[in-house]
């Protein structure tokens, strides 16, 4: 009997000493770290935001990250793919098919639309690092400006861009006049989906 | 005297002849372009060419400001160059140089200054400062103390 007890008890050690390796592996790892992190909502003190889409394990698919900018004007970030890497309220999130979207109040064609393949979006400081293929369209001075760029950066809430190209394949800038054609304009400001705390 | 006009055709297509018609469109490359919402600045920097139909302004900094009105429109334009790279303006046969460009549309004048040039049909007009009135259609070299110097070929007057 006291030897039945004994090779329980080794049991109950050797199960218990497996967990623990489990354990610290688990949280070495930064795959399996991501799978068990759902994004945080980013944190500025001066505006606020949200982040919404559907969410499968570590990812967001249709993601979007919204907040106002300090005059008021609304801000949206879509991505067809969200990736966090990092697990803190300033994680960076990898973007696919990304678009950032600023809106003129009550004027949804008055959009600013910058789009890029893909983005990095560090919740931070809520800045947008667009790494190749960037385009700009939106109005201004009474016509629509284009304008396309090998890499761009942009702070959300202060709604700054700015726009870089090689000496190869400097930026590109056309200004139009007139207002945008209606098949280039912007989606209108929508409520999304659904918000990421209730999933 | 045409580089006013063409300073206004390359930016903005606000001339006169313009107004009835469609506004040509205009393109501009750059190195970097930047564009600060809260302050209405748009900054262009490095090998900055903007062309309008068959003008072309050339200048190493371009910096645009806007109001804050939902159209955004443009309250300034100031174009700065280097001795070396200079801004430039140039349409057809005419060149224009100086080392800054500015555009006020409330004032509707534009000031080139800083050892400006005036070529067109090889005569050249050179002084510090060349202003152009939009209203009156007037344009007005002066040496700031120096003399305008002028060089004719005889083919024709700046």
């Amino acid at each position: 009997m006291q030897l039945r007890h004994r090779r329980l008890l080794l049991l109950l050690l050797g199960i218990a000493a497996l967990v623990v390796v489990l354990l610290v592996s688990v949280k070495e790892d930064p795959k399996i770290r991501l799978s068990l992190q759902a994004p945080v909502p980013p944190t500025m003190p001066l505006t606020s935001s949200t982040v919404m889409g559907v969410a499968t394990v570590g990812e967001l698919t249709n993601a979007s990250y919204q907040g106002q900018t300090a005059n008021g004007q609304q801000w949206r970030v879509q991505a067809s793919l969200a990736q966090q890497i990092g697990s803190t309220a300033s994680a960076t999130v990898a973007l696919t098919s990304t678009t950032a979207m600023w809106f003129a109040s009550g004027a949804a064609a008055q959009a600013l639309t910058l789009a890029a393949p893909s983005a990095t979006f560090i919740q931070g400081t809520q800045n947008l690092e667009l790494p190749a293929g960037v385009t700009l369209q939106g109005p201004l001075a009474g016509g629509t400006i284009t304008v396309q760029a090998t890499t761009g950066q942009a702070n959300l809430p202060s709604q700054s861009v700015v726009l870089r190209g090689t000496l190869a394949q400097p930026v590109q800038v056309r200004l139009v006049w007139g207002a945008m054609p209606a098949a280039d304009q912007t989606p209108t400001l929508q409520p999304l989906a659904q918000p990421l705390e209730t999933l | 005297m045409h580089y006013g006009r063409i300073f206004l055709f390359a930016m903005l297509g606000i001339s006169a002849a313009h107004a009835q018609t469609p506004r040509t469109p205009i393109t501009l490359t750059a190195q970097t372009v930047s564009y600060q919402q809260a302050k209405g600045v748009a900054e262009f920097l490095g090998n900055v060419v903007v062309v309008q139909g068959d003008v072309t302004l050339a200048t190493p900094q371009l910096v645009a400001t806007f109001g804050s009105g939902r159209q955004q429109a443009l309250q300034s334009l100031t174009a700065t160059g280097t001795a070396a790279a200079p801004v430039r303006f140039t349409r057809g046969e005419e060149t224009a140089t100086g080392r800054t460009a500015t555009y006020a549309p409330d004032a509707r004048q534009l000031v080139l200054t800083g050892n400006v040039t005036l070529t067109r049909q090889g005569n050249t007009l050179v002084g510090e400062k060349l202003v152009y009135d939009l209203a009156t259609g007037t344009a007005t070299v002066t040496g700031d103390g120096a003399p305008v110097r002028a060089t004719l070929t005889g083919e024709g007057t700046p």
